[in-house]
């Protein structure tokens, strides 16, 4: 069988005359790639916005190291964690 | 992967046809520092009689001041290019005008800061380059024995007079000043000074107040909070409005503590006043222990005993004396007072709590000391370490460079090598923490380095680890002073083919030398 390439001008015409397609369909000449078919969805959440973290993430990191000691020690009645009370200026009479 | 040349020639090319991984162009294009190495030492250049301090991390200026401490000289260098097209460029010697000092420098002007009985601190400088501004501070002599008046801790020396100037380095005018009076303010190496952007923190270790003011674009010092007696800015007017409440408690409480602490009297602390409440900063301290103490036990009578045992019994001496080791196991008591500062950002400042004599001498290597992440604008401590505190160190191992927090506007500043961002310098520190003999020692020594100086780092590519192997013990990044040696200092390729680039010789002999870029084509 002639080569698709025979046709083509080239430097010697019997170039490219030995090539035989591939005539075994194990051996297939395009290497397809095998699909990854997910088994959920990996659509990102619809309100998902992504940006640069301006701040420093080291007292980020603090304050998730203080959140994990507090929470298997805070007691929902008996934590003290008082609100901020706005100071009232006293008024002497 | 394929082979990159180092051949600068083809390292161009390169660039041309190809674009590095996402996120690399910057380290791509400092590999360019490889090939353009210091490869010419000028000796014997006569240069002018002054004591030459640093160059802006720009490159745009050169700081120095007289030898009298009163003048700054500032420089703009030129940096004299030259070429040669011969075959063998190396046998040819540099132009005489290498030879001059004014080839590389001009000179812009000189500035008189310090009056006649002040000094310049020629070991402060802090440059704020979106504006290029820089700030100089001169002093009065230290006066060692100063008596502690006026809420000043004992054993602080007292300075009469400090006085910040910050002027625009383009014109040396004087933008603005700052002075503190009978106060100390600890200058060596920017240590009790800290610029963040616009921000800066200025620790008063006599009265354990840390001031910070902003630098306006104006050149103006404005003076935003005093973190110390009072924490919020209405702290001030709330206690002078109970102020006959106070006054009447006072006399009761001063008799009582007249009798019993008669030393302690004028211990840090106390309000001008004489009143006897803490300072707003130990009692933020306090409060966080005491929530802690609080929250680790769930039952009413357990979390009782626990404060009796670790707060409440050693109450006055926490008020005295300022304690933790952690909240979990207070077990000494030492004298602590504020020491350092440095801003995480601009909200979180991390404060060094040490001994007196830690924090005023240079080496406090072995005192013990504590450190806290305090929230400038909830006024609260968000978490407490002691310097040997394992996840105090673990936050260092991990976000070493976070540490060194950064102008938004100094980009190259984002690329000097940690131990958190250079696989070579973790190596160094693994091989120094498997060497150590005691692990809380090695950690102590490791934390002494925090709060970080402020500028203490070079940007310079030759001191990226991922280009470059040297010593660092006789040179590094760090901006201190280390003992000469007669040794040369080798810079070695890390990568492909690791040979010798370059060798800088210090020593008396080569102290009027001027190093020499040479672009040197390498196979």
């Amino acid at each position: 069988m002639d080569s698709i390439l025979g046709n083509l001008p080239s430097f010697n015409p019997q170039n490219f005359s030995q090539i035989k397609p591939c005539s075994d369909p194990y051996i297939s000449t395009r290497m397809t790639p095998s699909t990854y078919v997910p088994t959920h969805c990996t659509l990102p959440p619809p309100d998902q916005v992504i940006k640069t973290e301006l701040g420093n993430i080291l007292p980020r990191h603090i304050y998730c190291n203080v959140l994990e000691q507090v929470k298997p020690n805070e007691v929902a009645a008996g934590s003290v964690l008082p609100e901020h009370e706005f100071k009232q200026l006293q008024v002497s009479t | 992967m394929y082979y990159r040349s180092s051949n600068i020639a083809a390292r161009i090319f390169d660039r041309q046809i190809s674009t590095p991984a996402p996120g690399t162009s910057v380290h791509h294009a400092r590999r360019f520092y490889e090939n353009l190495v210091p490869s010419y030492t000028v000796y014997e250049v006569e240069c002018p009689d002054h004591s030459f301090r640093k160059f802006t991390d720009d490159g745009q200026y050169l700081i120095s001041f007289s030898r009298n401490h009163q003048e700054l000289i500032v420089y703009r260098p030129r940096w004299l290019s030259f070429s040669c097209n011969d075959d063998d460029c190396d046998k040819h010697d540099l132009p005489s005008k290498a030879r001059r000092f004014d080839s590389f420098f001009t000179q812009l002007y000189c500035v008189s800061l310090a009056s006649c009985n002040e000094l310049i601190c020629k070991d402060f400088f802090l440059y704020m380059d979106s504006n290029q501004f820089g700030l100089f501070a001169t002093s009065t002599a230290q006066i060692h024995d100063a008596p502690a008046v006026g809420g000043a801790v004992q054993g602080v020396p007292s300075i009469e007079k400090i006085t910040f100037h910050l002027l625009r380095l383009e014109d040396g005018e004087i933008l603005d000043r700052k002075v503190f009076s009978n106060d100390f303010v600890n200058l060596t190496h920017n240590m009790g000074v800290f610029l963040y952007d616009d921000l800066l923190a200025i620790v008063s270790l006599r009265y354990q107040t840390i001031h910070i003011l902003q630098i306006r674009d104006s050149g103006n010092l404005v003076h935003v909070r005093a973190i110390g007696e009072f924490c919020r800015e209405d702290d001030e007017l709330f206690l002078n409005s109970n102020a006959q409440d106070i006054s009447s408690s006072d006399k009761n409480k001063q008799h009582q503590s007249t009798e019993n602490h008669v030393e302690n009297q004028m211990h840090q602390g106390q309000p001008h006043m004489g009143n006897s409440f803490l300072s707003g900063i130990k009692q933020r301290l306090l409060s966080f222990i005491f929530q802690g103490l609080w929250n680790e036990e769930s039952d009413d009578t357990l979390r009782m005993q626990r404060l009796r045992m670790k707060f409440y019994f050693h109450f006055q001496d926490y008020v005295d004396l300022i304690i933790w080791k952690t909240m979990r196991n207070v077990t000494s008591c030492i004298y602590s007072i504020l020491g350092q500062v440095q801003f995480l950002d601009r909200h979180h400042l991390l404060i060094k709590f040490g001994s007196v004599d830690g924090g005023v001498s240079r080496n406090a290597d072995h005192h013990p000391a504590f450190v806290a992440v305090y929230n400038m604008d909830t006024t609260e401590i968000v978490s407490f370490y002691q310097n040997s505190a394992d996840e105090l160190y673990l936050l260092f191992e991990k976000f070493c460079d976070h540490f060194h927090v950064t102008s938004r506007n100094s980009m190259y500043m984002n690329f000097v090598s940690s131990h958190s961002n250079n696989i070579h310098a973790l190596e160094q520190l693994r091989s120094i923490k498997d060497k150590a003999s005691n692990s809380s020692q090695f950690v102590k020594k490791m934390l002494a380095s925090l709060p970080f100086s402020c500028q203490s780092l070079s940007p310079s590519p030759y001191f990226d680890q991922s280009l470059f192997r040297f010593d660092d013990k006789l040179i590094s990044a760090t901006d201190r002073h280390r003992q000469s040696t007669d040794h040369p200092i080798k810079f070695i390729l890390r990568n492909y083919p690791h040979s010798l680039k370059f060798k800088i010789k210090p020593g008396a002999h080569y102290f009027q030398a001027v190093c020499i870029l040479n672009i040197k084509m390498t196979r």
